[in-house]
């Protein structure tokens, strides 16, 4: 049987405040690959994001998942911004409890320990590091596996060993839920390197897709840096 | 030893003003109307409560009608101004509707309304309730109305994603990040509403109908110096234990705003 999730965009154009920040964007992603998105800041990678979780709809064409029109946000679609959204006033556990209800204690505690995060279980955002903060944003999207899982740099101020444990988390939850179709969005070459089959370099400006790199054309990160290095400074 | 310097500091004044007050009226140099000693009015204080020959002014039934009129008032105020403040932030007709309205007249004074809330209520006692609640919902509704305006978007994006429903973002996003502007009016509320019912306990004595404001005009005007100011002392501890106990709830439910606080 057949599980795997597709997303296909297809945006003409867009008119944010004006600006048309995503257009031409045609592309469809299926589950069995990761994939990741590279391109400056300010490209609009996420508005194209906010687009395709359903929190932005100024925009000519359609996102569609498995042949159904994306039109409001939901939790088949889940996104991890670049800001950590944890509910300041709550503790860690009831944020979670937030997410899910139901959820009890010890499988919260369970769900931290995988992060590194379980004697945090009662601490407020305000007094969890950048990296835990982070950690406990991602956490959030596990309680309920999605049909597709945007991580709009989620990575970013982590330091190497919280960025190893983030990474892992991820594979982990690609390798057990292998129907969720990740994106992702990084600066991060390693990030992109350890996570992602294919590589889509974006058009600074218009956000097209200008190179995909296969996960198996490139043996280091090194390499993949070349690409992407020789790829930009080939640009006016 | 910091602390006890604190304390020595902050009391210092009021016991020197009350030991002047004491000695004043020791040697007669306060008129009839202000001979009350200091310890006397303590005194009188106690007799209130334990004392069979003070039983007879029932300060504890007045006590209670004061401190019913001002939580029901307030209460009702401040449910209906967060509803109203809430919906108003969420649904543009209604605000467009309703918030020029509420924003002129809220600025105006809260004694004006009084002679109009008399004659609408016929002097019947639920207008001093009323008089609370509207108080009290101009205050709060102006302050969580802008609070809940001013609401980081990116929150209710999270909600939008993890389907929450409108009432669901109310009490899990909109009331706890607003609830400092919450216990902040709802102090200034109580404050405001212990001036209204005093006027209009004070002013309304020939009717009859009790309460702390109306034990003090009779006091006073039976001459009865000590048990007036025992009344207005009573009164005083009792707005400052409630807004005491206020600060202590809005402390504890603000705790996520500082840090290492867990």
């Amino acid at each position: 049987m057949n599980n795997d999730n597709s997303l296909n965009i297809e945006i003409k154009s867009s008119d944010i405040d004006g600006n048309n920040i995503v257009s031409d964007f045609d592309y469809k992603f299926i589950s069995t690959c990761s994939y990741v998105l590279l391109g400056r800041n300010g490209a609009g990678k996420t508005t194209l994001f906010r687009m395709i979780a359903g929190l932005e709809n100024r925009f000519k064409g359609t996102v569609q998942l498995n042949g159904k029109i994306i039109k409001k946000p939901s939790k088949r679609i889940q996104l991890v911004f670049q800001d950590n959204r944890l509910l300041p006033w709550k503790t860690v556990y009831q944020n979670l409890k937030f997410i899910k209800p139901d959820i009890s204690r010890d499988l919260a505690a369970r769900y931290l320990e995988t992060l590194n995060l379980d004697r945090k279980i009662d601490s407020f955002p305000k007094n969890l590091s950048g990296g835990e903060e982070s950690r406990a944003s991602l956490l959030l999207t596990f309680l309920f596996p999605p049909n597709v899982l945007l991580l709009d740099e989620p990575f970013s101020g982590l330091d190497i060993y919280s960025l190893r444990t983030a990474i892992n988390a991820i594979k982990d939850l690609k390798v057990k839920h292998p129907s969720t179709l990740l994106l992702l969005v990084t600066h991060n070459l390693l990030t992109a390197y350890e996570l992602a089959d294919k590589i889509l370099i974006l058009d600074d400006e218009t956000l097209h897709i200008n190179k995909i790199v296969e996960k198996s054309e490139v043996s280091t990160i090194k390499e993949l840096e070349n690409i992407y290095n020789e790829f930009h400074n080939s640009r006016p | 030893m910091s602390r006890l310097v604190r304390l020595v500091k902050g009391v210092g004044i009021p016991v020197i003003l009350i030991f002047l007050w004491e000695l004043l009226v020791n040697y007669n140099f306060l008129p009839s109307t202000l001979d009350a000693k200091p310890t006397r009015i303590i005194l009188t204080v106690y007799k209130f409560f334990f004392y069979e020959s003070h039983a007879q002014y029932n300060l504890t039934y007045n006590i209670k009608i004061s401190l019913f009129r001002l939580i029901v008032g307030v209460l009702l105020g401040a449910i209906f101004a967060v509803l109203a403040a809430y919906l108003n932030s969420k649904i543009r007709l209604l605000r467009e509707l309703t918030n020029p309205f509420l924003t002129v007249i809220g600025p105006i004074p809260i004694v004006i309304w009084i002679p109009i809330f008399m004659m609408v209520f016929s002097g019947n006692d639920l207008y001093k309730i009323a008089l609370i609640s509207v108080a009290t919902f101009l205050l709060i509704y102006l302050s969580m109305f802008s609070s809940f305006r001013a609401i980081d978007k990116k929150y209710f994006e999270l909600s939008r994603i993890y389907e929450k429903r409108f009432w669901s973002r109310f009490y899990e996003i909109s009331l706890p990040h607003s609830i400092e502007e919450f216990f902040t009016s709802l102090r200034f509320s109580i404050a405001i509403g212990w001036i209204v019912l005093f006027i209009v306990e004070y002013n309304n004595a020939p009717m009859n109908q009790g309460g702390l404001g109306y034990t003090i005009e009779r006091f006073r005007s039976n001459g009865q110096t000590e048990e007036t100011f025992a009344s207005v002392l009573i009164l005083a501890l009792l707005s400052y234990l409630l807004d005491k106990s206020i600060t202590i709830l809005m402390k504890y439910k603000t705790r996520w705003k500082s840090k290492l606080n867990e």
